[in-house]
């Protein structure tokens, strides 16, 4: 019976003959390949010239990402040790507040040896409240300060978050490049069954072809040529 | 249908060109693999150069503070020590002579506990982090190496992927009539074509290696530049470009440099510097242009370039690199600077009024008193600069620097009071050592009214007006007295020798007079400034006189003939009981009197004297040389003794007035 019913070679050949393209249509197809083609190739060198921006941007956030931690980790290791050194400040003062009243000359000297301390040590008097025993380092405050303070000649604390949400951004648009060229297969493919098909649903494929041809060429040139925002 | 209808000439060619194809993809594919493992493996010396940087920044930063503790713990030893040996040298107490000499001892056993005890503190700190810095830089640099491996790779696999689109025409080609088989082939053909020029120039462009030379030099850069060498920092950034034209780094900090090195701010600008030659300008845009083309968008050259246009007065230019700078992070205030004194310069007021609003607003918020200061302070000088090139940016101009003052005067007086009533009238200002002292009446005052005297210095008559964070000076009115004359005293730390200053008095935003004054030019020349804060003085010499340090709270200096002599002591003893200042006083001068070497022919009689503002005694002793010393001391309510002795030759004072004047107690 699948013998019985498949047809015949020769009436295979007939029917090819008769779905061949007109000469108008296979010029149709050939161009609109083409252009799908040169869409592809432009898509690839766009994508190539993205992803290495995004492979830039990637490297510079983590470049950024060292140089505000480097800082954060010395800041935070210097204002504990101010925080230490206040301590040694505020030990000074309780023992002259200790010794006041038996030895005041003593105690003026502990006193102006805590006071001295602080200036040998460059500790900003700003981020101290309260004085002698009550004295009190403000870790946080000095800390923020010094972190602000850096992003003058360092780079902004939240740089690198920025630079790699912009990394990624021009990582997604490769990967939208990369989807547009590997589409013009598809599309390839779409204007081969055009070819091989009948007359009347050539025509419906063959401007599908046209149409999605139109529009892919028209994505890719967006997103190879409009920058990122 | 027979064999040669399907082996066509057409066909065999096809059947060449495709195992051809085929073989080129088989070579990229290859190529591509290759160049990503060489991405893979400098990637890997990335993050292992990312994590070297971080640990030893940590090591290093963590290092210098051991060595700061470590010298406050001994520091306190020397400390006394000093203390006792200045109270016995001032007040003839033997027995503390003793305990002076059984500290020094005992500080002699504790040597070698801190580097710091010996080394320069700058130096020796800054040498910690060399490491740190090295290993940053070598992260940069292996990472721009990772990159460029990765985009061969890249590249590589585009041209694979044209290739599959080739081999896909040339195989449809095969099934299409004679005439319009060209229409596939040529696409195909050029496609191999633009692959295989793609692939070469691919194959033969190295992937940049920073050599490590570059790298060295750009460290050493590192470490002159925190020393405030910037003309030695400068030359190391040359040298490593030199070494490596594509190191972005190296520009960009050049750039930093060299506008360091140049401005009359050198010494005194922590933040921003805002005053330099044009030609220096110049120079640092095109290193920070560089640094673009070569380092991609990046912050900091973008926020710099905006800065540099502003002072050359592109400020179309100067707008765009702000408003780039903003796009990457609208955070930081220095862009918001350039970007509105761009507006101003353009005379778009609208937009210049909202961008300095937006800008005091961010400026308020930033957790930096000094930050906020320097800021400030960049924006009052760009403001006075467009003020002077442009007529019409005059009154927004002296608006925002209004502005800028009153909230700097907000945020230090928080407890005073506008005084709109106020009016000053033309102030008399004199200049003596590092105090500028301004004598003005006034009316219409009120108790705590908020007033700020801003004040600003420059070399030369006609060149540009340099101004400091910290010469706006905040007062709050204490009197209550509507209307007389106040004298108020404005120090400048530094050693000016020269030129001339401008003061300028506001109440908050309001400017109420204007004065100057010039500095008569010191007849010594350029000063060298010697601060001891710990020990509450700080002096300034001429270059080629010696200075020493003997003890913290004691300063010697010497003329280059050694005919000229300053001797400083200054020393807490506690507050005194008022009916024993008298004969501590003498002896404290029959003790400065010994430090002379010989016997006086004569003294004579004390009399009041100020100095630095601190109230004082001062005899004038006559040596039997022919010689005279000028001795002086204060003996304080507030527990301090203040001395220092000048000796010189008889007639020949000169050159210690000047040095005497910009001697300073704190």
């Amino acid at each position: 019976m699948g013998d019985m019913a498949a047809p015949s070679l020769r009436v295979r050949r007939f029917r090819l003959r008769r779905n061949r393209p007109r000469r108008g249509d296979e010029t149709v197809i050939a161009i609109l390949v083409g252009l799908v083609t040169v869409t592809g190739a432009v898509a690839s060198y766009a994508a190539v010239r993205v992803k290495s921006q995004a492979v830039e941007a990637d490297r510079q956030a983590v470049v950024e990402t060292v140089q505000t931690r480097s800082t954060r980790v010395s800041a935070s290791i210097m204002s504990g040790h101010g925080g230490g050194q206040v301590t040694h400040y505020r030990v000074l003062h309780a023992q002259a507040d200790a010794i006041e009243a038996a030895d005041p000359r003593e105690a003026l000297i502990l006193r102006g040896l805590a006071d001295g301390l602080l200036t040998d040590q460059y500790l900003d008097r700003r981020y101290l409240t309260g004085e002698g025993v009550a004295a009190r380092w403000q870790h946080d405050r000095n800390l923020a300060a010094t972190v602000s303070y850096d992003e003058g000649f360092i780079v902004p604390a939240d740089q690198p978050g920025r630079t790699a949400a912009r990394a990624d951004a021009l990582h997604a648009r490769v990967g939208h490049l990369t989807l547009t060229a590997a589409a013009i297969p598809a599309l390839v493919l779409l204007l081969t069954v055009a070819r091989l098909t009948a007359p009347r649903p050539r025509r419906w494929l063959l401007r599908a072809g046209a149409v999605a041809a139109g529009l892919l060429t028209a994505l890719a040139l967006w997103l190879a040529l409009v920058p990122e925002a | 249908m027979s064999a040669e209808e399907f082996d066509t000439p057409f066909k065999r060619r096809m059947a060449w060109v495709t195992a051809a194809v085929g073989l080129f993809a088989a070579i990229l594919a290859y190529l591509g693999g290759q160049a990503g493992s060489e991405e893979d493996r400098h990637a890997r010396q990335a993050q292992r150069a990312a994590v070297a940087a971080l640990a030893a920044q940590a090591e290093g930063t963590a290092a210098g503070m051991r060595d700061l503790g470590n010298l406050a713990a001994t520091g306190t030893v020397k400390r006394r020590h000093d203390i006792e040996s200045l109270r016995a040298g001032l007040l003839a107490e033997t027995t503390r002579r003793d305990t002076a000499e059984a500290l020094a001892t005992a500080y002699g056993t504790l040597a070698g506990t801190s580097p710091l005890m010996d080394a320069d503190p700058q130096r020796h700190l800054g040498g910690l982090m060399r490491e740190a810095r090295r290993a940053a830089l070598t992260q940069e640099a292996v990472q721009v190496t990772a990159t460029a491996w990765g985009d061969k790779s890249n590249a590589y696999a585009a041209g694979t992927a044209l290739l599959a689109v080739a081999l896909t025409l040339l195989g449809l080609s095969l099934t299409v009539g004679e005439d319009v088989r060209r229409h596939l082939v040529r696409p195909a053909a050029g496609l191999v074509g633009l692959t295989l020029v793609g692939a070469v120039v691919t194959w033969a462009s190295p992937a940049p290696v920073r050599p490590q030379a570059a790298i060295d030099a750009a460290v050493e850069g590192e470490r002159l530049f925190a020393e405030r060498d910037f003309d030695g920092a400068v030359r190391q950034y040359s040298l490593a470009i030199e070494r490596d034209d594509d190191f972005a780094l190296a520009w960009e900090r050049r750039a930093t440099a060299r506008l360091a090195a140049a401005s009359p701010q050198r010494d005194t600008s922590l933040y921003v510097v805002n005053v330099a030659p044009r030609e220096v300008y110049e120079a640092a845009l095109a290193d920070l242009r560089a640094a673009l083309d070569r380092g991609g968008e990046s912050y900091l050259p973008l926020a710099g370039m905006s800065g540099h246009l502003v002072r050359l007065g592109d400020y179309q230019e100067a707008e765009r690199y702000a408003r780039r700078a903003l796009a990457l992070n609208p955070g930081p205030p220095l862009p918001w600077v350039n970007l509105t004194l761009a507006l101003l310069g353009q005379g778009r007021e609208q937009d210049a009024r909202k961008a300095a609003a937006d800008l005091s607003a961010l400026v308020a918020a930033r957790p930096n008193p000094v930050e906020r200061g320097e800021v400030r302070t960049a924006i009052r000088v760009g403001a006075d600069l467009l003020a002077a090139r442009h007529g019409h940016a005059r009154p927004l101009a002296r608006e925002i620097k209004g502005a800028m003052v009153r909230a700097h005067l907000a945020e230090t007086l928080p407890d005073g009071r506008a005084a709109p009533s106020v009016r000053f009238s033309t102030p008399r200002l004199t200049v003596r050592g590092s105090t500028i002292e301004a004598s003005v009446p006034y009316e219409g005052m009120i108790e705590g009214a908020r007033l700020g005297a801003l004040v600003s210095y420059r070399e030369s008559p006609g060149g540009e007006w340099l101004q400091r964070a910290d010469l706006l000076v905040p007062l709050r009115w204490p009197g209550d007295a509507a209307s007389g004359t106040m004298t108020w005293p404005l120090v400048d730390f530094g050693c000016p020798s020269k030129g001339e200053y401008r003061v300028e008095f506001y109440a908050d935003d309001r400017l109420l007079t204007t004065a100057e004054v010039t500095r008569p030019a010191t007849s010594a020349g350029r000063l060298t400034f010697r601060p001891d804060w710990a020990g509450g003085l700080t002096l300034c010499h001429p270059a080629g006189w010696t200075y020493s340090h003997p003890l913290g709270g004691a300063a010697d200096l010497v003329s280059p003939d050694a005919r000229h002599r300053l001797t400083v002591r200054v020393v807490t003893i506690g507050p005194p009981a008022e009916e024993a200042r008298p004969a501590l006083l003498e002896t404290v001068k029959d003790q400065l009197i010994a430090t002379l070497g010989v016997k006086p022919t004569r003294v004579e009689p004390p009399l009041a004297a100020v100095h630095s503002g601190v109230p004082g005694t001062r005899w004038w002793a006559h040596l039997p040389d022919g010689g005279r010393a000028y001795v002086w001391a204060g003996v304080g309510a507030d527990g301090w003794v203040r001395t220092f002795v000048a000796r010189f030759p008889d007639a020949a004072l000169e050159p210690l007035t000047d040095v005497v004047d910009y001697l300073r107690f704190l």
